[in-house]
């Protein structure tokens, strides 16, 4: 008899050692009421307490994914792009807060012509190794950033770069460009000493610029050592965190966990179940960005059924974003309904869809096919996507869309993107602007994704604002692009993504910009 | 001896032709392209190829594994498409971490584990038995991430005696060791249960019974030593595994393995990098092995004919 | 069998040193098991999970429980509405755990046995022979172990289309190798005793040698294996889902589950835990089951 009861003994015994431990940890056990959600974005709250220790000079950061480069031209990630913003400058900076082109390196430009610009140069900027910025070294790098194929569109643009005296820059482009001086701002354009170069410096080892801070050491896999240049040009920007830490933590939990122990002061990225727990800590502080990065539902529109308007409009009225970002984000996103994500001075949601399953089944109704014989495969290449498509699937049954899903690995989904068998995928996308955006909608993408849309019409009205010089007459133009890409639903807009970021409270004058990068410069304790 | 060594060492010239040989034409058939995922969405198809022959993947397959042959044959295993680091200096900024990480689990896993085994085949069949046999399988089955959340938060958080991350300090290694240890540790100790119950039933052991020897002596001299063979190949099985890298520990602990490092290679279509990591890791495999083999020889004399 | 039988086989029958009964038979096995009550125990779970498996349609129907979702429901701790609460689209977790039985117990059983199927073979050819034969498997069997297992399932799936079947090849290439270097120590282990080289010197043939007299006496360390790997694959499989290459959705799948449940481990601890008990006793059952099984099938217990 002792013995017939061991499964069941055992199955308790277990159980219990479960709780035990969960017990021992302070955690799970009767969790039933979850405080709800509180989706005001807060503010920096200087004034919490667990304030700043006093005298503290350095600042560790916890990162996701460690960045493959140090250099500028190596690469085209965001992480990357956020070292190179400790160590580089560029001759124009994107203001984190307002997005907007601000001169850095450059203390003035003048538009000469359509296609000619000059830019005079800050005198007395010191790079790293002590040497003198000159116009010779502007030139230098930005000739240097041209010989990278990934640069191409951000540099393709520049016919010519020449170093008119020590202090002025002469740029002429092919044809006339009103992106050009964010083309600058962008990390390809950082400026580099024209004696590295030359003598063929490894920049991701050695990266030597004119940035806020200096490189210190690179532990592989560990950290990242950064601290505070003495010589920075720009009173107003040079650094207060004396020695600034990455370090590389994959997983979410940990992240949060790093930061509650104080084993970290600043966590990059947060995961989204863990937002109401760090927003009732007070020794934390919760930044909340709404980001400019949307995602959206790509869809073949040149062989498979959705080259039909009518399904397309059925299956953006189909689909309901705020049970998406309920259950596949925690609630923390923003329910998106414009092609082009709001945000930018030219941003609009005219013309476009809101749930509605009535107006679904009319445009199902005037599209007249079978439901049954479309099958709308949906690429996934991470978790998050994978458990946005499970959900649109369940509301697309419902007008008799029949929905699979494939997650993938990224090297594999990327190279499906780039083939016409691609029916759907869930695809993020974030540019630096509105205009950079619109390009989506010309024919020429088609080269990187050749299932995506070519309309005629579309391509003629991007062409013209590109080359349209006058602010007030392109900001019209794009508002056209977008209303009437938003009227022929080429794409369905699902959410724009939230950044979360949390820090130590007291860690002052955190600037997050909603492309999502962070302004190191202007914290302090 | 020594020539058995020495045979078993020449041995792993094929093996190593094999695997790489199996690793490299696995990567290429993989789908993705590399020169596409480094330019990123904006490259033109004129780019990628324009890529593609600069790193030489346009050349014939075989041309390209005999060229990887050739560097390997010179210690050179390439350069990492990813990063643009030597291979070796990626891996050597690792491995030290990923072995100092399986030791030491595998230390938790044998203390832990031989003691239950053990118990288990002495007192089989009672609750004892039962008992240590779960506390074993919580671990195999237990999520893994679970486990590491929960120490982290009692020994981290409450108690505040190790880091919740990283390899900063030398009680780093604490946590990730016992997570990675309690998940290795049931087939150690179910095996050592089966073969102990196996054991203590012969001949031998009734005899050292009738001898009147001691129920400790004869558990510990006679059956534990002849009982150990498939526990052996086990632990032996179970630290190459661990020399692999354990990617799941390695991300909950931010732990710099070469487990992650080779996902993240697999996943990027790095194939230096992966390629770099697979002939360390049949290196370490094939060394281990030979040790398991030459411990049997050490634990059971009869095994010692094989050495020729 | 008595009838027509061959002169040798009757020789062998008289010198069966390893005395195996041949009688013993199914029948007799299954009582010597029901003599352990542990086993019993494990038997009755895992019938019962077969039951609950089969039956999962009765007990909960598949496209309203476990596909419609109802997000306002998400991420509800256990109640008397939902046993095992929601999950974070607000389906019932009860539900999806026993219409995940089902494809997990198949995915368990049918990676473990071809594993163990072409593993057993290869690991008791090259235990028996030793020399070259030996060389040549394991050193095989070194390529495939030291080759990742989410590297070979990208490959496979690449090649044959992501699907249950080639889920279950992937696992099972991954287990293969393991086996064989188990059951060839095994082997190794028995193979010099008196009984074997007895049968051999009488002639009994090869394949019969291994078959009948070497792998009944080391199956021990094979059935414990055998279990533990089951338990293995079922979690392998959760590291897979991460690569697309597990289940699809909304297909519910243990490992699935498990993995899925990792975001919300700190405030939803049940979505992971309730799957990874369901895990753990599935394995702990087959253990004990397994552990009734050896002894059954011992022939120096009879």
């Amino acid at each position: 008899m002792k013995k017939s009861l061991s499964l069941k003994r055992c199955a308790a015994f277990l159980l219990a050692a479960c709780m035990v431990l969960s017990l021992l940890a302070g955690c799970g056990g009767g969790g039933g009421e979850k405080e709800p959600s509180n989706s005001t974005p807060s503010t920096g709250n200087p004034d919490a307490s667990g304030g700043a220790p006093a005298g503290k000079d350095s600042l560790t950061v916890a990162l996701t994914d460690e960045p493959d480069y140090l250099s500028t031209c190596d690469h085209d990630s965001l992480m990357g792009v956020q070292m190179n913003l400790l160590t580089y400058n560029g001759l124009i900076r994107i203001d984190m807060e307002t997005l907007s082109p601000v001169c850095d390196l450059a203390e003035s430009y003048t538009q000469d012509s359509d296609l000619e610009w000059t830019f005079k140069l800050r005198e007395g900027v010191k790079f790293h190794n002590g040497e003198e910025l000159t116009a010779a070294d502007v030139a230098a790098s930005i000739q240097y950033a041209q010989t990278f194929a990934a640069s191409a569109i951000y540099t393709g643009s520049m016919e010519k770069v020449e170093a008119l005296d020590s202090n002025t820059v002469k740029i002429t482009t092919s044809a006339p460009t009103p992106n050009l001086l964010f083309d600058l701002g962008y990390h390809f354009n950082f400026i580099l000493p024209k004696s590295l170069i030359d003598s063929g410096n490894d920049f991701s080892a050695n990266p030597v610029g004119t940035g806020p801070w200096k490189f210190v050491s690179w532990d592989k896999g560990n950290s990242i050592q950064f601290e505070a240049f003495d010589g920075y040009f720009d009173a107003s920007r040079k650094a207060a965190i004396q020695n600034l830490e990455f370090v590389m933590i994959p997983e979410g939990s940990t992240r949060t966990m790093s930061l509650e122990a104080g084993d970290v002061d600043f966590v990059y990225s947060v995961a989204s179940s863990d937002i109401d727990r760090l927003r009732s800590d007070e020794s934390v502080t919760v930044e909340q960005v709404v980001s400019v990065e949307n995602f959206f539902l790509f869809l073949n529109t040149v062989t498979t059924a959705f080259e039909d308007e009518n399904l397309r409009k059925a299956v953006a009225y189909a689909i309901n974003r705020e049970d998406i970002v309920a259950g596949a984000l925690n609630g923390y996103g923003t329910p998106s309904y414009s092609c082009v994500s709001m945000g930018y001075a030219e941003s609009t949601d005219e013309g476009s869809y809101t749930y509605d399953v009535d107006k679904a089944k009319e445009y199902m109704a005037a599209w007249g096919g079978d439901p049954s014989t479309v099958t709308l495969d949906i690429i996934c290449s991470n978790a998050t996507k994978t458990a946005i498509a499970t959900i649109m699937q369940n509301q697309l049954s419902a007008i008799g869309i029949n929905v699979t899903i494939n997650e993938m690995d990224s090297a594999t989904y990327q190279e499906q993107m780039r083939t016409t068998d691609l029916v759907s995928a869930i695809v993020s996308w974030s540019p630096a602007n509105a205009m950079t955006y619109v390009q989506r909608f010309h024919s020429t993408r088609r080269q990187n994704t050749p299932a995506g849309m070519a309309d005629a019409h579309m391509d003629e009205l991007v062409e013209e604002m590109n080359t349209t010089m006058d602010a007030g007459a392109r900001t019209g133009m794009i508002q056209t692009i977008i209303r009437e890409s938003n009227d022929r639903c080429w794409f369905v807009p699902i959410y724009q993504v939230n950044y979360f970021r949390a820090h130590a409270a007291g860690l002052q004058n955190v600037v997050c910009s909603a492309t999502g990068y962070v302004d190191f410069c202007t914290m302090h304790w | 001896m020594l020539r058995y060594i020495g045979k078993r060492i020449l041995y792993m010239i094929p093996v190593l032709l094999g695997v790489t040989l199996l690793v490299f034409f696995i990567m290429h058939l993989a789908p993705g392209n590399v020169a596409a995922m480094i330019l990123g969405e904006n490259a033109t198809a004129e780019q990628i190829a324009e890529l593609e022959h600069e790193m030489g993947l346009d050349r014939p397959l075989l041309a390209q594994y005999a060229a990887y042959l050739g560097g390997l044959l010179r210690g050179d295993l390439g350069t990492s498409y990813t990063s643009g680091e030597s291979v070796t200096a990626k891996i050597m900024a690792c491995f030290p971490y990923t072995v100092r990480l399986a030791l030491v689990a595998a230390v938790v896993s044998v203390l832990l584990a031989l003691p239950l085994g053990i118990l288990a085949a002495v007192k089989q069949n009672t609750w004892v038995d039962n008992v240590s046999m779960v506390i074993s399988l919580i671990g195999v089955s237990m999520p893994i991430f679970w486990l590491a959340v929960m120490l982290i938060l009692l020994f981290s958080l409450k108690l505040g005696w190790f880091p919740v991350y990283g390899a900063k300090s030398w009680n780093s290694i604490v946590l990730p060791a016992i997570s990675l240890g309690f998940m290795n540790m049931a087939s150690i100790a179910r095996t050592t249960r089966s073969s102990m119950v196996e054991t203590l039933r012969q001949d031998y052991i009734r005899t050292a019974y009738a001898k009147g020897l001691s129920k400790g002596a004869i558990v510990i001299r006679h059956a534990f030593r002849n009982g150990m063979l498939p526990t052996i190949t086990v632990i032996g099985l179970e630290i190459g595994q661990m020399l692999g890298g354990a990617v799941l520990t390695e991300t909950v602990f931010a732990w710099p393995g070469v487990g992650r490092m080779m996902i993240q290679a697999i996943n990027g279509r790095d194939t230096p990098t992966v390629m770099g990591c697979i002939v360390l890791l049949t290196v370490c495999f094939s060394f281990v092995n030979l040790i398991v083999d030459l411990l049997y020889g050490v634990v059971d004399p009869r095994v010692r004919t094989m050495y020729r | 069998m008595e009838v027509g039988k061959r002169n040798n086989k009757q020789r062998e029958e008289e010198l069966d040193f390893a005395s195996i009964p041949k009688n013993s038979g199914f029948k007799e096995t299954f009582f010597r098991l029901c003599r352990n009550k542990a086993a019993v125990a494990g038997m009755v779970f895992l019938v019962l999970l077969i039951l609950i498996s089969v039956f999962a349609d009765v007990l909960f129907d598949y496209q309203t429980t476990c596909v419609d979702q109802t997000i306002s429901q998400r991420l509800q701790w256990p109640s008397a509405e939902h046993w095992f609460g929601t999950d974070e689209f607000g389906r019932d977790l009860l539900a999806r755990v026993v219409h995940g039985s089902r494809i997990s117990l198949s995915i368990g059983v049918a990676a473990v046995a071809f594993g163990l199927l072409v593993g057993g073979i290869l690991g008791a050819v090259a235990g028996f022979f030793g020399g070259m034969v030996d060389n040549v498997i394991m050193r095989a069997c070194d390529v495939f172990l030291a080759v990742p297992m989410m590297l070979m399932a990208i490959v496979i799936v690449a090649a044959l289309g992501a699907s249950i079947t080639n889920l279950v090849v992937a696992l099972a290439i991954s287990s293969v190798p393991t086996f064989a270097r188990i059951v060839r120590s095994a082997v190794l282990g028995v193979r010099d005793m008196e009984y074997v080289e007895a049968a051999r010197a009488v002639g009994v043939k090869t394949g019969r040698t291994i078959a009948r007299y070497i792998l009944p006496n080391c199956m021990g360390p094979i059935i414990v294996q055998t279990t533990l790997r089951i338990a293995a694959t079922i979690s392998n499989t959760a590291a897979l889902s991460f690569l697309g290459l597990g289940v699809k959705p909304p297909q519910p799948e243990w490992g699935a589950l498990l993995s899925s449940g990792r975001e919300f481990i700190r405030d939803s601890a049940y979505l992971a835990c309730i799957p990874g008990v369901c895990i753990m006793l599935t394995i702990l059952a087959l253990n004990l089951l397994g552990d009734g099984l050896r002894d059954a099938l011992d022939p120096r217990l009879k």
